[in-house]
């Protein structure tokens, strides 16, 4: 699945494992891909949208 | 020959109207100063962000901004300009984003408008004591407040209370916008751009009911629409109050939910009207027997509520739409175009009213088109030399002495001032309005530095 809006693209996915399954979001523009667990995507619901803002002070990712 | 401001404010003031307003570069340059600085004006409707991260951008003239829900649900309006080097942070009509990140150099903002990051803050701004970012955010609208889901927003950040300012006209923006406790829900707009000055359509929404018989006698002659026979036009009472000014058509007799099952509501939707609305609302429409039908909210933002027949079998559909004129230059309008229907309404009622909506308005609709040319046409009239040399007679219903021809009507029962049959009153109202504020110097404003410790 594509979800987009003016800013990003992203490709969501679910990946089956041998023993389990992980969700990949893949950003094709920046070639970038991370394959969260069910425990990860659980604690991103306890999140408030200030902790992605902290993700997005360097705007391009990584600045290192 | 340049624009004389007081003597085309005195012709106006007397209902004598100098025919080049309608297409002169130096009265757009004034109403941009002076008028659109000021005056509270719609940018969008809550309907159109009900999730958090949905956003529509809206303009004044040639400021952009972003009318956002935040993650909390707040709706906000923010100058659409990245803090930075000036992009425009929100590009796409509409949309949903938790986060804008201009398209420049990255600046990337909350939705509720606070600067959440910039690439490279330490390496080349040394951190917060170059740049601090702390405590930024796009710039909110200098004012702004909303009224039944509508949004207003002014440039001037001394605006008079929105309440205060909409005044009398609330009783009839609540005839369309609270037919229920759930109050309107928008689809559009619909946007396009013609090549006619925005002030036609602001003033002949307000009051023009005499246009109707002849530039919409098509309508009639197709079945389309029952009501604009010249006759029964006539009928109908002008209303004006506070900052609005509208038409209503005068309904066959019956108590209040027989006018309302005329106009074509279901009975639930009629039961929720009459239980909601205030008794002077009530007995406009029982006692009077007048049902509102276009207005316009001063300066620019206009209503229109018609009933058509829309099959061959005869249904009535009642449909609302909302409308912009929002000026591109002294000879070209964009108008937005919405469907507005009661969130409250059966979906079969909202699919028929939807269907009346686009066989009358919208791009697609018959009155609309019919309108447009003349408005286009006045405008090209409008940009020639010869419009300079005389002034357009919009004193009907005025004796040469300046006296109206009718007494105001006694059995009306909203606010303001109302008459029944042709007139310009609504006209000549909206017009000394826009006067007041061509008259007026702009309002104070002051610049900010951003960013910068001082």
């Amino acid at each position: 699945m594509i979800l987009a809006n003016e800013y990003a693209e992203v490709e969501v996915d679910l990946v089956r494992t041998r023993n389990g399954m992980r969700l990949r979001i893949a950003a094709p523009r920046t070639g970038r891909e991370i394959l969260l667990c069910p425990l990860e995507l659980e604690a991103l619901t306890w999140q408030e949208h200030e902790a992605f803002s902290a993700l997005l002070a360097t705007p391009h990712g990584p600045e290192h | 020959m340049t624009f004389d401001p007081v003597t085309a404010l005195a012709d106006v003031r007397r209902g004598m109207i100098p025919a080049y307003i309608y297409n002169d570069e130096e009265v757009f340059r004034l109403e941009r100063e002076r008028l659109f600085s000021r005056a509270w004006v719609f940018v969008a409707h809550e309907s159109e962000l009900p999730e958090p991260g949905d956003y529509v951008v809206r303009r004044v003239l040639d400021d952009s901004f972003i009318v956002a829900r935040d993650e909390q649900g707040t709706v906000r309006v923010m100058f659409n300009m990245c803090l930075h080097r000036g992009m425009q942070v929100c590009r796409a009509e509409l949309g949903n984003a938790s986060h804008f990140r201009c398209p420049y150099h990255a600046w990337t903002y909350r939705n509720d408008g606070r600067l959440a990051g910039l690439p490279f803050h330490v390496d080349a701004y040394g951190g917060e004591d170059g740049f601090a970012k702390r405590g930024e955010r796009l710039l909110p609208a200098p004012s702004m407040d909303t009224y039944r889901g509508f949004v207003f927003i002014s440039l001037d950040p001394n605006a008079p209370p929105l309440p205060e300012y909409l005044g009398d006209f609330a009783f009839y923006l609540d005839l369309y916008a609270r037919q229920s406790p759930a109050g309107l829900e928008f689809r559009g707009p619909q946007r396009w751009r013609v090549k006619a000055n925005w002030k036609i359509g602001a003033e002949n929404f307000a009051g023009d009911s005499y246009h109707t018989p002849h530039t919409h006698a098509s309508v009639v002659d197709i079945g389309l629409f029952r009501e604009p026979k010249a006759n029964k036009r006539k009928e109908g009472a002008l209303y004006f109050a506070g900052p609005g000014a509208g038409t209503t058509y005068k309904l066959p007799p019956g108590d209040f939910a027989e006018k309302l099952r005329y106009v074509g509501y279901p009975g639930e939707m009629i039961e929720r009207m009459g239980a909601l609305w205030s008794p002077q609302q009530r007995m406009l429409v029982e006692d009077d027997g007048f049902m509102v039908s276009a207005a316009t909210l001063f300066p620019n933002l206009s209503f229109v509520h018609n009933w058509p027949q829309i099959d061959e079998a005869g249904t009535v559909a009642p449909f609302i739409s909302v409308r912009q004129w929002q000026p591109v230059s002294q000879n070209e309008t964009e108008v937005l175009s919405w469907f507005a229907v009661d969130g409250a309404a059966p979906e079969s009622f909202k699919r028929d009213s939807y269907k009346a909506y686009l066989m009358c308005f919208g791009s697609s609709g018959m009155f609309e088109q019919d309108d447009v040319e003349n408005w286009v046409s006045i405008t090209e009239m409008a940009g020639g030399s010869m419009a300079h040399r005389f002034n357009l007679n919009s004193r009907m219903g005025l004796t040469s002495a300046g006296e109206p021809i009718t007494p105001p009507m006694t059995a009306f029962s909203g606010p303001g001032t109302a008459r029944q049959g042709f007139g310009e009153f609504n006209q000549r109202h909206w017009l000394s309005m826009w006067l007041d504020h061509l008259e007026t110097a702009p309002p104070a404003t002051e610049r900010l530095d951003l960013g910068a410790r001082t």
